[in-house]
């Protein structure tokens, strides 16, 4: 259930750790001093709850109860779970306190948001519906918390692809014991102790609409934090035309090389295809059949894909693949620049150092003119890299109340 | 207000102040479980040893919570030291000198050591680290278990729980004592250490709920039953329950 | 039952200033987050170790707590590999070993261990409620520190109740198994344990208000820096930097 040390990039161990102190701030405020008896014993009756070990098939899953605390205490079921794992932190070293943030979030976060839309609808009338709905609560809660886990893992790094996949699927079934148990537990509350259900209720309908609201928020903004990770390790391919070929590299966006990458070239006018693979540096190269809009995809296994696009220009360009027949002067020595080039190098009684110069000139001409379209494609790469996107925009305004979670949570240590 | 305003302003006043502690028809029930009590009165006055029995569920430790105001009645009237109590403010000065010692030890310790567990009644009373710790050591060293004063309270045995509880609401110095079966759980030795701390202790009056009250011996001078909502006074020797 | 096992001892770490082993850890489990240099996570986990061997924990207890903890890896070692894109080193049909796997594999296994090695040598050492004294003077807040501690205060009693119910159902002729009853049985006796937890709550506040609560947790003993807490905070600053310097002077990613 929840993730052992040394594996979460920093980003996504810091957006946990945002997160959890916002939860955290709203949490305590709620508990008022009179509360604090109740809902520590109640935590700790969480913690025996998640010691124990439930059949399932030829298994067992230790229960995890978050819908039915999300139910019970509601937001006090931030700090409820947070104290959970840091006594599991310290007793038993499962997770740690780098993980402490993320674990509290990803168990916290859909118990509260689904045990308070649950509690929002039940009623002491109704005790079959309410303990159907809070069962249901309970078993999205923990698919919840398997998506959050999942996301963590395959937000860190490419590598845990196939690994997060698994251990969602492994929260299916234990999702369905959490909804039968947590359902059976608040049919059996609603008979005996019907007050233990709302215990941070001051009045029912508005506080409950607030809450929800507040955690669809927190829940929005795990998925908004998330996706900023650094340490990601994406595939891009690069490629220009240099007037005879095509050439590229592959690489992983931490710097290093796509070796023995395929990858598959393109024609966009004709339609043709073929394949081709990377060298020991990432690099290719290959010589186009005509001018046109080549498309590039590199494959680097485990579904890494990249594209790029590179576009041959015809022969009146300047020189090019389909020119090479003629002389490279001939093609570059474009009237006006020579003309001028040669001009302005002045009157001049020694012709070969004339020329000299001349050469010179007109090869940094070609030079210049050739890279051209590199200095464009590297122009375009850095604007899009500098490039503010929406999603960059709602992560930084995740921090931003993430910081504001941090000032809550100083501002209620005082108060209280 | 002190006791002595009841006698400036009526004779009312004047008759309350006798008793310690006065119930005048107190009704209470539980959701779910129907009333417990019904009109029951009660009064303890200056100088009452009171052994109170009942079933189980008869509610024994309801009437103390009652007294102090944990549990508020549907009906009825609770006065304390003569002063008619309704809200969490009025029961705050009376609950200091009215000492209750709960059933369940576990409920009334919590301190990471016996010491500070101790203590915890004597600082909230305002007293100086000093002073609090003097008197803690005190009741300790009465009651035999001076030994413990460093001890994990949790890791302790149930007798042992049951005497520090009992310490920790001793060492506030109550004038009434509101003990909660007090000794199940104790071996022989400590019981007559127990009383014999009780018998010594210059309270003014002591209620004692349990299930054996012949173990009480000299130290009660009036038994009551609680039996259907109302307290019986019980008068000879046959009329005690067998348990 | 939950107990405290690796918190009695009488060596140097388990006589240190709580907040002293709170902040090192923290700083160490931090600082090993940012790290991704093989040498420096294998030089942090061989200091780990040395720190450990320190506190003389029962070596049979923490092989079972790291054996636990490395399940979670074993998992990661059996998927990642596979599935990590990179040069192949072992290809058997469809399954291709990646260097890279393999690499980022035992960079986590390194990682996570020394960080549980820290934690242990820091934090399991202390007892619950010298961290919850230690977390109340370094300023986290009161109700936090509160919850922290009254759980731990009442965990042993909720054991022994669940404990207690457990044992009258299987008396009973309650046998767990993957059918709805089982799931139903559990239900009851953890409603059964929730309302007694709260109704236990409910008296430990009255208990506490009776003995004049008014929202003060008295302190009586505080700590004091002594020379061997201001060796451990010397050690962890020079092992803190000499890590940094080396992933940097190393310059690897």
């Amino acid at each position: 259930m929840h993730i052992s040390e040394g594996i979460l990039s920093v980003p996504v161990l810091t957006a946990g750790a945002l997160v959890t102190v916002t939860g955290l701030a709203i949490g305590i405020k709620r508990v008022k001093p009179a509360d604090i008896p109740k809902v520590a014993l109640l935590t700790a009756a969480f913690f025996v709850a998640s010691l124990i070990h439930v059949p399932i098939g030829p298994s067992n899953a230790h229960l995890v109860l978050n819908g039915l605390l999300g139910v019970l205490l509601g937001w006090a079921a931030f700090p409820a779970i947070f104290i959970g794992l840091l006594l599991q932190a310290v007793l038993f070293q499962f997770g740690g306190l780098t993980t402490l943030g993320v674990n509290t979030a990803n168990i916290a976060i859909p118990g509260i948001f689904f045990g308070l839309l649950a509690r929002r609808f039940m009623s002491l009338d109704r005790p079959v519906f309410s303990a159907v709905l809070a069962g249901i609560a309970g078993g999205l809660s923990i698919l919840g918390s398997g998506l959050l886990v999942a996301m963590s893992l395959g937000l860190s790094g490419d590598s845990f692809s196939l690994v997060s996949k698994i251990i969602f699927t492994a929260h299916v079934p234990i999702a369905v014991i959490e909804a039968l148990v947590t359902g059976f537990i608040i049919r059996f509350l609603m008979k005996v102790k019907p007050e233990i259900i709302g215990l941070t209720f001051e009045s029912r309908q508005p506080l409950a609409r607030h809450m929800t609201a507040v955690t669809t928020l927190l829940f929005a903004l795990v998925l908004v934090l998330l996706p900023t990770r650094a340490s990601c390790h994406r595939v891009n391919v690069f490629a220009w035309f240099d007037g005879d070929k095509v050439t590229g590299t592959a690489y992983f966006s931490s710097g290093r090389p796509a070796v023995a990458s395929k990858l598959l070239v393109r024609n966009l006018e004709t339609g043709k295809e073929f394949e081709l693979t990377t060298g020991s540096k990432g690099e290719f190269s290959f010589v186009p059949e005509g001018p046109g809009k080549y498309e590039i995809e590199l494959y680097a296994g485990e579904g890494h894909k990249a594209t790029t696009a590179v576009l041959v220009k015809p022969s009146t360009e300047g020189t090019g693949a389909l020119d090479k027949k003629k002389p490279l002067f001939a093609a570059s020595a474009d009237p006006p620049l020579s003309h001028q080039d040669v001009a302005q190098g002045g009157p001049s009684n020694d012709t070969g150092a004339v020329q000299c110069k001349d050469i010179g000139k007109v090869v940094d001409r070609i030079l210049a003119k050739r890279l051209e379209p590199i200095k464009a494609e590297l122009q375009r790469l850095a604007m899009a890299q500098n490039r503010v996107t929406v999603k960059d925009v709602v992560a930084g305004l995740g921090y931003i109340v993430g910081i504001m979670g941090i000032w809550a949570y100083i501002s209620s240590r005082k108060g209280g | 207000m002190d006791s002595g305003s009841g006698i400036v302003f009526d004779f009312f006043a004047v008759e309350y102040e006798l008793s310690l502690i006065r119930l005048d028809n107190i009704s209470f029930g539980y959701p779910n479980c129907g009333q417990v009590l019904k009109g029951l009165d009660f009064v303890v006055e200056k100088g009452d040893r009171i052994a109170l029995t009942g079933g189980n569920g008869a509610g024994k430790t309801t009437l103390f919570h009652i007294i102090l105001g944990l549990l508020t009645p549907q009906s009825g009237r609770v006065l304390l030291f003569g002063k008619e109590c309704r809200e969490e403010e009025d029961f705050k000065e009376p609950r200091k000198k009215i000492g209750l010692l709960f059933q369940d030890p576990d409920d009334q310790l919590f301190s990471p050591s016996v010491i500070e567990d101790v203590s915890f009644g004597p600082l909230n009373l305002g007293m100086s680290r000093e002073d609090a710790l003097a008197v803690s050591r005190k009741w300790l060293d009465r009651l035999g278990i001076a030994h413990l004063e460093k001890r994990v309270p949790y890791e302790l045995s149930g007798g042992e729980k049951k005497l520090v509880a009992l310490a920790s609401i001793l060492a506030m110095e109550p004038r009434v004592l509101l003990l909660d079966e007090p000794m199940a759980g104790l071996e022989s030795q400590a019981i007559k250490r127990f009383l014999s701390t009780v018998e010594k202790g210059d309270f003014d009056a002591v209620v004692i709920i349990t299930h054996m009250p012949q173990m009480l011996g000299s130290l009660v001078n009036k038994k009551l039953r609680l039996e259907e909502g109302k307290l019986k006074e019980v008068l000879s020797p046959t009329d005690e329950p067998l348990c | 039952m939950t107990c405290e096992r690796m918190a009695k001892g009488e060596s140097l770490l388990h006589l240190a200033d709580p907040r002293v082993k709170i902040i090192a850890a923290l700083v160490l489990s931090l600082e090993l987050v940012f790290l991704e240099c093989l040498l420096a996570l294998i030089i942090a986990l061989l200091c780990a170790i040395l720190m450990l061997l320190i506190t003389d924990i029962d070596k049979r207890l923490l092989a079972k707590r790291l054996a636990i903890v490395n399940v979670f890896l074993v998992f990661l070692w059996l998927v990642i590999p596979i599935s990590t894109p990179g040069d192949s080193i072992f290809r058997w049909g469809p399954l291709n070993i990646t260097d890279r796997g393999v690499f980022l594999c035992t960079l986590i296994t390194v990682k996570c261990n020394a960080i549980v090695m820290f934690n242990i040598a820091l934090l399991s050492t202390s007892s619950i409620f010298s961290l919850a004294h230690a977390l109340d003077h370094l300023k986290v807040p009161p109700v936090l520190v509160q919850l922290f501690f009254f759980s731990w205060r009442y965990l042993h009693v909720l054991e022994e109740e669940y404990a207690r119910i457990k044992r009258a159902a299987l008396l009973r002729g309650f046998q767990p198994g993957s059918n709805l009853l089982t799931y139903k049985t559990y239900a009851n006796i953890l409603g059964t344990l929730f309302v007694r937890s709260y109704d236990r709550g409910q008296r430990v506040y009255w208990a506490m208000v009776c003995r004049g609560f008014n929202g003060t947790f008295w302190l009586l003993s505080h700590f004091e820096l002594k020379p061997r807490d201001f060796f451990l905070i010397l050690w962890t600053l020079v092992l803190a930097s000499s890590l940094i310097f080396l992933q940097w002077s190393m310059n690897c990613h």
